[in-house]
C-alpha cells in the first residue's frame, strides 16, 4: 500500500500520541507519589540505607570478623553505638555489611527475575498457543513447590557464595514477573496501536519492545519493588538456618540466629538485625505501595 | 384528585470528587400519584439514576443529597433517620435495575433472594415465604416456579432473571416501584414483554411506577406521564400523548427524532444528537443545551430557562419552544 | 449426597496428587544425590567390611537407577526407606508421627491466619478511609514486612523472659517441648509467629475483595430491599468476598509450610520443618526425600480442598 508523501504512517502517528500519553503517564504518577508521605519516606529511608552499605565497603567502625573489639554481649554504648555480640564483634559494623549483603541478594535477584521474567512473560502473552501453554504449565508448577525448601537445596548443591543464593532465590521466585507481563502483554496486544504496527508489517521483536513493554513499564516497577524484600526476606530465612552467606560476611539473617541461644541475656544482639530487617522491608512494602497507586490510579483506594 | 404519594421538591444531589463537585441532580421537582405511571427519559448521564437512588437514599460515596425534599405520604425521606428510610425501602418503595445478573447475587438462591425481601419487613415462618416466593413468580409469569425457586440466578435467562427481580420489588406491595432501565440490557423481544409485565402489573396492583430509560419509544409503551432530563434538570414534562405529539423543548424534540426504528436491533444506538452532554461540574451559562441546540438565540447563552407552561398540562425550559422555532424555520425558507 | 461425577473428579484429583508427590520426591531423590558430604562422613573409624555391610544394606552399591527402582517400588506402598543417620529407624512411621505435630501447629497457625485476616480485613473495608482503616492497613504492612523469626523472637522475648522476669518466675512460656505433642499454650506462640504475616496477606485482600464486592449492584439490591447494614454485609458481602480469598488457601499452605521449617526450630517443636532442617545437616537424604514426599502431599491435599471449597462457597462452580 502506498502511502501519500507527507501523510503519516499509522506506526508513526500512533507512536508519536503514545509517547505524550506515557510522558504525561509519567509526570502524573511523579505527581501522585509526592504526595504520598510514607512512601516519600520510605524512598529517604532505602537511600540512606543504600549510603551506608557504599560506605561500608570502605569503612566501618571496626573490622567485622575481629572477635573481642568489645567485651562480649556489650550492651550498646558509646564506643559501641549498638553493642557488641557473643564473640565481641561490633554490631554496628556488621549491621552495615549485613545491608550491604541484604540490598545485594534483593536487587541482584531482582535484576535476573526482571530479565527472565519479562521476557518469558513477553513471549508467551504475544504468542500465545502451545508456547504460552508450555509456560503456563511451568509457572503454575513452580507455583505449587515450596519455594524456600527448594531454595534451600539449590544452595547446597551449588554453594554458599551471594551469586549462588541470588541465583537459588531467582530460580524460585521468577514466576510473579513472568505472569505479570503475559496478562499485561496480552490485553496491549488487542490494542489498536499494536494492532496497527501489526498490520503494517512491524516484527515481533519490535512491537514486543517499542509498543509493548514501555507500556508495561509502570506495573513492571511496581512488581520489581514488591520483589526485593521478598528476595531479601529468603535470604534472611537462609541464613537464619545458617545455610545463607558463607562466613564471617555477615548477613541480618544469621545474626539473628547467632544471638538466639543468648535472647535471654543479651535480646540487643537479635533485635537489632531483626528491626532493621524489618524496617527495610517495610519501607521496601510502603514504597510499593506507593508506586502502585502512583502508576495504577484506578487501583487507588 | 388524590394527594401525591410521592413529592420531589427542589432535590439537590452531588458527587464530591477529587476533580470538583458534580452537580448529578440540580433540583428537580415532580409528583407521583397514587397507581400513576411516570417516565424519566434523557440521554446517558443525566442525572435519572441519581435521582432514583436519591428517593431511597442510596446514593454512595462520594455522593450526597444536599438540597430539597422527598415527601413519602408527606413525610421527609431526606431528613428521616437511617432505620425509617430502611423502612421505607422494599416495602413502600421498591427499585430494580438495569442488569438484571449483576443485581441479583450469584451466591444465593433466587427464591432465597426473594423471600428475605418480605422478611425483612414483617415476620412470617421460612415456609409461608416460600409459599409466597413462589406464588410471586407466578405472579411474573415464570413458568414452573415451584421448581424455580430453588434455582440460582445464573441458572435464569436475561428476561427471567428481570422478572424475579420484579418479582422481589413487589413481594411488599409496595405503593411505588422504580424501575431504572429495566430493560436496557435485553433483547428486543424481551424487552417488550418486560414492558407488558409491568403494565399489566400496573392495572392489577395499582402500584404506581416510575419507569428510567434512555428510549423514548420505551416511554410509550408504558407511562402516561414523561419528565425529560437534561444535565440534571428536568426541561420539559406533561401528559405522553402530547409530549410526543407536540414537544416544545428541542432537546425533546430531538429525542424523539431519535427513536429507534423497530426493525433496527442495534439497540444502543439511539440517541444521536450531535455533541456531548455537558460536564456536570462545569455546567455550561445560560441554557444548558445551547451548545447542541439548532434553535437557540442570543438569549440562550446568558440566561437561564425555568419550566414555564407550554400547552395543556405541559411544561418547557426555553426560551423559544418548538412551537415558535419550526414557525421562524417555516418563515425563514418561504 | 456425592454425584457420580464429584466422586470420579474427587479420584481423578487424589490419583493426580499421589503421582504429584512421586514425581516430586523422584526429581528431589535425584537432587539430593547431587549434594556434597555423606552421611557416613562421622564413621571414618568404621571398618571397610562394615562399611560394605553398610552400604549394601541402604543398597548404596547399587548404581543411581537402580537405586532409584527400589525407590519408587518402596514408595508406591508406601515405604520411604530407613533413616541414614539413625540406622534402623523406618521414616514413614517417624514422619508421620512428626507430620502430625506439624500439622496442629500449622492448622492452628491457618485458622489464626484466616480468622484474623478477615476480621482486620473486613472491618477496613467497611470504615473505609478512616483511621480505622489506616490503622488496619499499617497493621498488615508490618505484619508482612516482619519475618517470622523477628516475630518469634519478640514473643520468646515478651513471654519467656519478661515475663518470667516480672510474675519473679510463675508465669512464664517454656520453649521447647517435652512430649510429642504440645499443650495448648505452648502451641499459640508458634502459631501466632507463623500465621501473622499471612493474616496480614489476608487482610490486604479481604479488604480488596470486600471493597471491589461492596460496589456490587446486588449490595445494591440488597439495600434497596430494606435489609439491614449487618445482614447486607455478612450474608451478601462476606460470602462473595470470600471467593477469592478462597483462591490465597493454596500458596498460604505453602507459605505456612516453608514457615514452620523455621518456626519449629526456634521453638523446639518435633515437627517435619525441624527434622528437615536436621536431616540436611547431617546429610540425611532419605529423610529429605521423605519430608519433601509429604509436603507434596500436604500442598495437593490444600489445593483439592480449596477446590471443593470453591464450590461450597459459589454455586455457579461445579467440576
Ligand atoms: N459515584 C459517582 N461519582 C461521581 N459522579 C457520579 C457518580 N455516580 C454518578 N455520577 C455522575 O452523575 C451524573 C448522573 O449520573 P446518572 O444518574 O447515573 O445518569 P443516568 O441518567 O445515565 O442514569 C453523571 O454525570 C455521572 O458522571
Ligand atoms: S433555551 Fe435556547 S438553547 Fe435552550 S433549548 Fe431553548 S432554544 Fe435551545
Ligand atoms: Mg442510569
Amino acid at each position: 500500500m502506498a502511502t501519500a508523501p507527507g501523510v503519516a504512517t499509522p506506526e508513526e502517528y500512533v507512536g508519536d500520541t503514545l509517547a505524550r500519553e506515557q510522558t504525561s503517564l509519567w509526570a502524573d504518577a511523579w505527581r501522585r507519589l509526592k504526595r504520598n508521605r510514607l512512601a516519600l519516606g520510605s524512598a529517604v529511608f532505602l537511600v540512606l540505607l543504600l549510603v551506608v552499605a557504599i560506605i561500608s565497603v570502605f569503612w566501618t567502625p571496626y573490622p567485622i570478623w575481629r572477635q573481642g573489639v568489645a567485651p562480649t554481649y556489650q550492651t550498646p554504648n558509646s564506643d559501641f553505638l549498638l553493642g557488641a555480640d557473643q564473640a565481641g564483634r561490633d554490631i554496628l559494623s556488621r549491621l552495615m555489611v549485613g545491608a550491604q549483603v541484604s540490598l545485594e541478594v534483593g536487587v541482584g535477584t531482582q535484576i535476573i527475575v526482571a530479565v527472565v521474567g519479562v521476557t518469558i512473560g513477553l513471549i508467551a502473552g504475544y504468542f500465545r498457543g502451545w508456547l504460552d501453554g508450555i509456560i503456563s504449565t511451568l509457572i503454575n508448577i513452580f507455583y505449587g513447590i515450596p519455594d524456600l525448601l527448594v531454595a534451600l537445596i539449590l544452595v547446597l548443591i551449588l554453594g554458599r557464595g551471594l551469586d549462588k543464593i541470588i541465583f537459588a532465590i531467582a530460580v524460585t521466585r521468577w514466576m510473579d514477573m513472568a505472569r505479570l507481563v503475559r496478562g499485561q502483554t496480552f490485553s496491549l496486544r488487542e490494542r489498536e496501536f499494536v494492532e496497527a504496527a501489526r498490520a503494517s508489517g512491524t516484527r515481533p521483536n519490535k512491537i514486543l519492545s517499542r509498543h509493548i513493554l514501555p507500556n508495561a513499564l509502570g506495573p513492571i516497577i511496581v512488581q520489581a519493588t514488591f520483589g526485593i524484600p521478598q528476595a531479601i526476606l529468603f535470604e534472611a530465612f537462609l541464613s537464619f538456618l545458617g545455610l545463607g552467606v558463607q562466613p564471617p560476611t555477615p548477613s541480618w539473617g544469621a545474626m539473628a540466629a547467632d544471638g538466639f541461644h543468648a535472647i535471654r541475656i543479651a535480646p540487643h544482639i537479635v533485635l537489632v538485625p531483626a528491626i532493621a530487617l524489618s524496617l527495610t522491608l517495610m519501607a521496601f512494602n510502603f514504597l510499593g505501595d506507593g508506586l502502585r497507586d502512583a502508576l495504577d490510579p484506578r487501583q487507588k483506594r | 384528585m388524590t394527594a401525591p404519594v410521592l413529592q420531589v421538591k427542589d432535590l439537590k444531589t452531588q458527587f464530591f470528587t477529587d476533580d470538583g463537585v458534580v452537580k448529578a441532580v440540580d433540583g428537580v421537582s415532580f409528583d407521583l400519584h397514587p397507581g400513576e405511571t411516570l417516565g424519566i427519559v434523557g440521554e446517558s448521564g443525566c442525572g435519572k439514576s441519581v435521582t432514583a437512588l436519591s428517593i431511597l437514599r442510596l446514593v454512595q460515596e462520594p455522593g450526597r443529597i444536599t438540597g430539597g425534599q422527598i415527601l413519602f405520604k408527606g413525610t421527609d425521606i431526606v431528613t428521616m433517620p437511617g432505620d425509617d428510610v430502611r423502612d421505607i425501602r422494599g416495602k413502600d418503595i421498591a427499585m430494580i435495575f438495569q442488569d438484571p445478573l449483576s443485581s441479583l447475587n450469584p451466591v444465593l438462591k433466587v427464591g432465597y433472594q426473594i423471600e428475605e425481601a418480605m422478611e425483612a419487613h414483617t415476620k412470617i415462618s421460612g415456609k409461608v415465604a416460600l409459599s409466597r416466593a413462589v406464588q410471586l413468580l407466578k405472579q411474573v409469569r415464570i413458568p414452573a416456579a415451584e421448581s424455580r425457586v430453588e434455582d440460582y440466578p445464573h441458572q435464569f435467562s436475561g428476561g427471567m432473571r428481570q422478572r424475579a427481580m420484579i418479582a422481589m420489588g413487589l413481594a411488599n406491595k409496595p405503593s411505588i416501584l422504580i424501575a431504572d432501565e429495566p430493560t436496557t440490557a435485553l433483547d428486543v423481544t424481551v424487552q417488550a414483554q418486560i414492558l407488558e409485565l409491568l403494565r399489566d402489573l400496573n392495572e392489577e396492583t395499582k402500584t404506581a411506577i416510575i419507569l428510567i430509560t434512555h428510549n423514548m419509544g420505551v416511554v410509550a409503551g408504558l407511562c402516561k406521564r414523561v419528565l425529560v432530563m437534561y444535565a440534571g434538570r428536568i426541561v420539559e414534562q406533561g401528559p405522553v400523548e402530547q409530549i410526543f405529539k407536540d414537544p416544545q423543548h428541542p432537546y425533546t424534540w430531538s429525542l424523539l427524532q431519535s427513536i429507534p426504528r423497530l426493525d433496527a436491533d442495534r439497540k444502543d444506538r439511539l440517541l444521536s444528537i450531535e455533541g456531548l452532554p455537558p460536564d456536570l461540574i462545569k455546567p455550561p451559562r445560560g441554557c444548558r443545551f445551547h451548545p447542541r441546540c439548532q434553535f437557540r438565540i442570543e438569549r440562550c447563552f446568558h440566561d437561564d430557562p425555568t419550566l414555564m407552561d407550554v400547552g395543556p398540562d405541559q411544561e418547557a425550559a426555553c426560551w423559544v419552544t418548538m412551537r415558535r422555532a419550526l414557525a421562524r424555520d417555516g418563515e425563514a425558507r418561504a | 449426597m456425592l454425584s457420580r461425577r464429584a466422586l470420579i473428579f474427587l479420584g481423578e484429583r487424589l490419583v493426580l496428587i499421589a503421582f504429584t508427590a512421586v514425581a516430586v520426591s523422584s526429581i528431589v531423590f535425584f537432587g539430593v544425590h547431587q549434594l556434597p558430604g555423606s552421611a557416613f562422613l562421622s564413621d571414618r573409624r568404621i571398618d571397610p567390611a562394615a562399611l560394605a555391610a553398610i552400604m549394601h544394606h541402604y543398597h548404596l552399591d547399587l548404581s543411581l537407577w537402580d537405586q532409584y527402582k527400589l525407590f519408587v517400588a518402596g514408595i508406591v506402598h508406601g515405604n520411604l526407606g530407613e533413616s541414614l543417620v539413625n540406622r534402623g529407624i523406618p521414616i514413614t512411621p517417624l514422619l508421620l508421627r512428626e507430620a502430625s505435630v506439624s500439622l496442629e501447629v500449622g492448622a492452628t497457625a491457618l485458622i489464626f491466619t484466616i480468622g484474623l485476616g478477615m476480621v482486620l480485613g473486613v472491618i477496613a473495608a467497611i470504615k473505609q478511609n478512616t483511621w480505622v482503616d489506616y490503622l488496619a492497613t499499617a497493621t498488615s504492612v508490618i505484619g508482612y514486612s516482619m519475618p517470622n523469626f523477628v516475630i518469634a523472637s519478640v514473643l520468646v522475648l515478651l513471654f519467656a523472659v519478661y515475663l518470667y522476669n516480672w510474675s519473679g518466675g510463675v508465669l512464664y512460656y517454656e520453649v521447647g517441648w517435652e512430649g510429642t505433642y504440645g499443650t495448648p499454650g505452648q502451641i499459640l506462640l508458634p502459631a501466632f509467629a507463623l500465621g501473622f504475616p499471612y493474616a496480614s496477606i489476608v487482610a490486604r485482600l479481604t479488604r480488596a475483595s470486600m471493597l471491589e464486592v461492596l460496589r456490587q449492584d446486588y449490595v445494591r439490591t440488597a439495600k434497596a430491599k430494606g435489609l439491614s447494614d449487618r445482614i447486607v454485609i455478612i450474608r451478601h458481602a462476606l460470602r462473595n468476598a470470600l471467593i477469592p480469598v478462597v483462591t490465597i488457601l493454596g500458596p498460604l499452605t505453602i507459605g505456612i509450610i516453608t514457615g514452620s521449617v523455621v518456626i519449629e526450630n526456634i521453638f523446639g517443636i518435633p515437627g517435619l520443618g525441624k527434622e528437615f532442617v536436621q536431616s540436611i545437616l547431617s546429610r540425611d537424604y532419605n529423610i529429605v526425600i521423605g519430608v519433601f514426599t509429604f509436603y507434596a502431599l500436604a500442598i495437593g491435599l490444600a489445593n483439592l480442598l480449596v477446590d471443593l471449597l470453591y464450590t461450597v462457597i459459589d454455586p455457579r462452580i461445579r467440576y
